[in-house]
């Protein structure tokens, strides 16, 4: 899902800024406020965490890449506010590091995968949490978060051809379904068995870390 | 499944290796390891944000030609330089733009170079363009070559600003540049922790490796899976709280010190250097207006 540089028109990727700079601000307040500094080095090691399921990606022609992202379970352990963080220190160490994802796209590919899928992951799995119980609620949300991340990364490049030419060619028509079939087909599944498994695990082993999410809660307001 | 993750482990393991092998370079005597390393910072977004806005092929190269100069003048070789740039990003971002070398996936009719297969009647498939001959295409050409151009160039001069500055002083350089201290702070650990958590997969992975004879049924092999999943998570987070504990012990208040905090001011040389980055930048692209 790394939309590299020179996919987005400039126009584009300014506005993914700008939209990403109050979510950034809000989240480092929120976490500030809510996580003491005692979680500070567990945000590191889960953002290390995402660093690396991310790394295993495949291209997509006619889109980008599909991955996991891991940003669910961030969401359920941490908070969604503490993910939008974490996920963005791993993409920023990307995009310099391994020039995966675009310096000048990071507003862009930071909203996809930091901030509308942990939110949507995170809410999926709290509506379901009580009724189809913590491995199978983690799964599905992990899913269909990955999923939404994905179109709106479609959309994203998708309407470059109708407004900035010369960036990325392939119009909505192409790029929703590219990414929608390599998102449903692998990268979802794969998040789902990866989220759900390790949920299960942690509510056998250490149940106590499943609870951490929610004293700290993400809610808006 | 398995393959293409062993496999990508130790592309990660011997890029990181690599990594952190290139302190090496950004402790050479060159241009840009005496550049101050907010100016250096600043210059290099200056450069890949005008290359976002090059559309022009030529004018790229152009762009590319720059990191190049840079990297001689820094002193990298170019035979270790070239391959970080060259091997795993401009292949992925081929396969991502190849399709559009093709007609069928071009929004307007384009000319064509080459054909490929002539249908001899018009073919309706659902999203794309009804079409009767699929054919490669001039302006397809044109555009994935600028595209993956312009993708390199990009990630030329990101990875010359790593291998040129050392870890520790684009940490402080971040501090002084007024990003959130808890930013700084959690990049600064999760850094350290990515060499670790690789070092413990790794690990892991041999070891259930070298306890398994034949192959394992799907089934089977994701619960194994899972287990090491759910286990370094596990083994992380007990870490994180040790890392806390000592951190706590030694005096952590919130609060991350640089030990290299880098307070010297930027000298008439960064000035110089910068100046001449953003003059070149807007030379470049005033040229491609004028174009």
């Amino acid at each position: 899902m790394h939309i590299p540089d020179g996919y987005l028109g400039p126009l584009t990727s300014a506005v993914m800024f700008a939209v990403m700079i109050p979510v950034w601000a809000i989240a480092f307040r929120k976490v500030g406020e809510q996580l003491g500094p005692k979680e500070v080095p567990m945000l590191a090691v889960l953002s290390a965490a995402s660093f690396l399921v991310m790394m295993f990606n495949w291209p997509v022609p006619d889109g980008t890449t599909a991955h996991m992202v891991g940003g669910t379970l961030f969401a359920i352990i941490l908070g969604p506010w503490a993910a939008v963080i974490g996920i963005t220190v791993a993409l920023v160490i990307q995009a310099f590091f391994f020039g995966d994802g675009g310096i000048t796209a990071l507003g862009a590919n930071c909203f996809n995968m930091a901030f509308v899928l942990p939110f949507v992951g995170y809410y999926i799995y709290r509506a379901l949490e009580e009724r189809a119980g913590k491995v199978v609620a983690s799964g599905i949300a992990a899913y269909i978060a990955i999923n939404v991340a994905a179109i709106f990364a479609a959309i994203e490049f998708g309407i470059q051809p109708y407004i900035a030419p010369g960036y990325c060619p392939y119009g909505l028509n192409l790029s929703i379904p590219a990414m929608a079939f390599a998102h449903i087909t692998t990268a979802g599944p794969v998040a789902a068995v990866v989220t759900s498994v390790v949920v299960g695990y942690l509510a056998k082993s250490r149940p106590d870390l499943l609870e951490l999410g929610r004293k700290t809660p993400g809610v808006m307001g | 499944m398995s393959k293409f993750v062993d496999k990508t482990l130790a592309e990660i393991v011997d890029y990181i290796r690599d990594a952190v092998f290139s302190e090496e370079y950004a402790k050479r005597k060159g241009l840009l390891q005496a550049i101050d390393t907010k100016v250096k910072f600043i210059a290099f977004m200056v450069l890949i944000t005008a290359n976002i806005f090059a559309r022009n092929v030529y004018l790229i190269i152009v762009f590319f030609s720059v990191s190049l100069m840079l990297a001689a003048l820094s002193r990298i070789p170019l035979r270790s330089y070239l391959p970080r740039v060259l091997l795993f990003i401009p292949v992925f971002t081929g396969i991502i733009a190849l399709p559009y070398i093709f007609n069928v996936f071009q929004p307007v009719e384009g000319t064509p170079l080459l054909v490929l297969y002539d249908f001899q009647r018009v073919i309706h498939l659902p999203l794309l363009r009804p079409f009767s001959r699929i054919e490669i295409t001039r302006e397809g050409v044109f555009w994935a070559s600028t595209f993956l151009a312009r993708v390199t160039t990009a990630v030329s001069f990101a990875i010359l600003l790593m291998l040129t500055t050392r870890w520790s002083d684009l940490v402080s350089t971040l501090t002084a540049l007024r990003f959130p201290k808890m930013f700084v702070l959690i990049m600064g650990m999760s850094y350290r922790y990515i060499f670790l958590l690789l070092d413990l997969v790794s690990k892991m992975l041999l070891s259930r490796k070298s306890r398994v004879i034949g192959k394992e049924k799907a089934v089977k092999s994701w619960k194994l899976n899972a287990g090491i999943l759910g286990a370094l998570f596990i083994k992380s987070y007990d870490m994180s709280e040790n890392i806390y504990l000592a951190m706590l012990s030694r005096g952590f208040g919130g609060e991350y010190k640089n030990i290299r905090s880098d307070s010297r001011p930027p000298g008439l040389r960064d000035y110089i250097f910068l100046s001449s980055i953003i003059g070149f930048c807007i030379f470049a692209l005033i040229t491609e207006v004028i174009a």
